[in-house]
């Protein structure tokens, strides 16, 4: 666990509570190719190779032969004018899991192309429809009042 | 006003296109005119040849980006490479720096700390004979181009080594059990090294090889024995997927690179090359299937660092033993763990992968010294056997490079073969002063493997490296 001390007094003093671990393991979509034993995970800063490695084994029951670790800097925000840094982000944790006993493991496809086209089909409608409202808002506009600037209304 | 200029610039700009594609139609042909000194001096020697002579044709550099002419320049320098006198010189050229400025920065560097001096060296991927990467059996032969054969060839089952198995064995038994017990009684000795009873037992074995059969076979009384020497390779591999974010790719102008350093125990040289197991054209070395894994090698695990190339294959230029025999490894300390790790199946693969690697790498740094390169491709196939061994356990392998381009530029379609034997216990347990479950089986293929005789002398050794240089022709 990474925080040691006792939770503050709250309001009511309320008895039973869960203390749920801080940490964190997020499974993301690896950039690279990578062959299909490794997982990629996005974890909390101060956790290390052997507590991840624990919470797979431990809670999940996934067999872990080795992990290699990376970190990757957070951005830079440079001042536009004097060029000094004014603020950098914070650093990202990268743990690549190799599994062990032959198991494999793919990102599923979240966004399928299927559902993507439907959407899109979706956003042209509504834009069309826009169109036309702004259209016949135009129409009606030269009827009753040619020649008044667009700003004149009641 | 305006209408004569739009012609004017009408006409000039189809006058100019017209001539641009007359340039273009010729764009790859530059004909050297001759002064006419040369001129008038050719036409008095001989007006006319029973063969002509034209000039070289150069393409122009009209646009550096065409295929034809990045072929063309590449052929131009792989030409430069192969005419270049001796290793070092080669050595030099691969690495794109002059040596004296390299010698300059390194101390200061060293006492300094400037990172600044490593922006200047490549990216290297380090390999060792035994990587801590899970399923690494696959990337290893792909970046090598080597197929697996599980078993070892049958021209071994001709040779008949039971005299020498029998005048060996007994002495061979009270060596594996002194040995044992000196480092069970004294814990300073074990403590000092992890595989350090299987070294002593490989010195043994080796020093009573040589001894009982050094005598009757002449390849054996000229070999030279090394003891942990430095057995170093580099190569380039290209074809690897770029990542479409921003970021380094890590990789050289020639490839992504990658380098090999270890330490073997024992490596056994002699003055003439085995004889190919299988010849090149084989469908086998042709056509054999090697697995596809085209991951960059951050993405498997490997880890990456800046320095120079290096090529030692254990011994200096101009030796004269230059062929490897056998090479003998010991595995104990980069194996200690891994069971626990990552299981005995896994463990057994990377037995495998040592036995690829490290023959492939001291076969190539062999092809180095020998005036080839990862460009120019060796004449003749080179063969080597390697032994690796954990004490207990014992495997063999034989190697056949048939190129060393066959990692570079895949212009080449020669694969490159690695016959491993299985692993094999050499004892169960050492109790009482006594070896249980002696088996003869390893004693035999180590008998064999360096009873093998090098018998490849009729053959141009080093075509591009010139004999001035080096002074021994054979």
């Amino acid at each position: 666990m990474s925080t040691k001390l006792y939770p503050l007094y709250q309001l009511g003093n309320p008895r039973t509570r869960v203390f749920l671990p801080d940490f964190w393991m997020k499974l993301v979509a690896s950039v690279r190719d990578q062959p299909k034993h490794i997982v990629t995970f996005h974890v909390h800063p101060r956790m290390s190779k052997l507590d991840a490695k624990n919470y797979l084994e431990k809670i999940y029951g996934v067999k872990v032969a080795n992990i290699h670790k990376r970190i990757i800097a957070g951005e830079y925000k440079k001042h536009p004018f004097y060029g000094h840094v004014t603020e950098r982000k914070d650093e990202t944790k990268v743990f690549f899991i190799h599994l062990a006993d032959e198991q494999t493991f793919e990102f599923p496809d979240i966004f399928p192309e299927d559902k993507k086209s439907s959407s899109e089909d979706q956003i042209k409608q509504y834009s069309e429809i826009q169109k036309q409202a702004r259209k016949d808002q135009n129409v009606q506009w030269k009827e009753y009042r040619p020649g008044v600037p667009s700003w004149f209304s009641l | 006003m305006a209408a004569p200029t739009q012609t004017m610039s009408k006409v000039f700009f189809t006058n100019i296109s017209k001539i641009l594609l007359r340039r273009d139609v010729f764009r790859h042909v530059r004909v050297q005119y001759l002064r006419t000194s040369e001129r008038s001096e050719i036409a008095q020697e001989s007006e006319y040849t029973d063969e002509p002579q034209y000039p070289s044709l150069e393409p122009v550099l009209l646009n550096t980006k065409d295929p034809a002419h990045v072929a063309y320049q590449q052929k131009l320098w792989i030409d430069q490479l192969r005419g270049k006198p001796t290793v070092q010189d080669k050595l030099d050229f691969i690495r794109w720096r002059p040596k004296d400025a390299w010698r300059e920065i390194r101390p200061k560097m060293k006492d300094q700390r400037a990172p600044e001096v490593w922006k200047h060296c490549p990216y290297l991927f380090r390999l060792h004979p035994i990587n801590r990467v899970v399923n690494f059996l696959p990337y290893q032969q792909y970046i090598t181009r080597t197929t697996l054969v599980n078993r070892l060839p049958e021209l071994y089952n001709s040779m008949d080594v039971e005299p020498q198995v029998e005048q060996i064995k007994t002495l061979f038994k009270e060596a594996l059990i002194t040995e044992e017990l000196r480092y069970r009684h004294d814990a300073r000795l074990a403590a000092q090294k992890p595989g350090a009873v299987t070294c002593s037992v490989l010195d043994q074995l080796v020093g009573l090889v040589m001894q009982a059969c050094g005598s009757k076979h002449d390849h054996l009384l000229t070999a030279k024995v090394d003891n942990e020497t430095r057995q170093e390779a580099f190569w380039f591999v290209g074809g690897f997927p770029k990542r479409e974010e921003k970021g380094g790719h890590l990789q050289t102008k020639y490839g992504m690179a990658f380098q090999y350093k270890a330490k073997p125990w024992y490596l056994i040289r002699t003055r003439d090359a085995l004889p190919q197991i299988v010849s090149r054209d084989d469908t086998l070395s042709t056509e054999a299937e090697v697995p596809e894994c085209k991951y960059h090698p951050v993405a498997v695990g490997m880890t990456f660092y800046r320095d120079e190339f290096s090529m030692v294959p254990g011994f200096k230029d101009g030796d004269t033993n230059a062929f490897g025999l056998v090479q003998f490894h010991e595995c104990c300390e980069q194996t200690r763990d891994l069971t626990e790790r990552f299981g005995a199946k896994e463990v057994e693969k990377l037995w495998l992968g040592h036995g690829i690697i490290s023959s492939f790498s001291w076969l190539l740094s062999q092809a180095f010294y020998q005036g080839f390169d990862h460009f120019n491709d060796i004449t003749y196939p080179l063969i080597t056997q390697s032994v690796i061994t954990n004490g207990q356990y014992w495997q063999f392998f034989t190697y056949q490079l048939n190129s060393t381009q066959a990692s570079t530029y895949g212009t080449s379609y020669y694969r490159n073969i690695c016959w491993a034997g299985e692993r094999m216990k050499l004892y169960d347990c050492i109790e009482d002063d006594q070896v249980k479950g002696f088996n003869d089986d390893v004693l035999r293929w180590c008998l064999k493997f360096m009873l093998r005789e090098p018998l490849l002398r009729n053959i141009e050794r080093n075509p591009y490296i010139s004999t001035s240089q080096t002074g021994e022709t054979h």
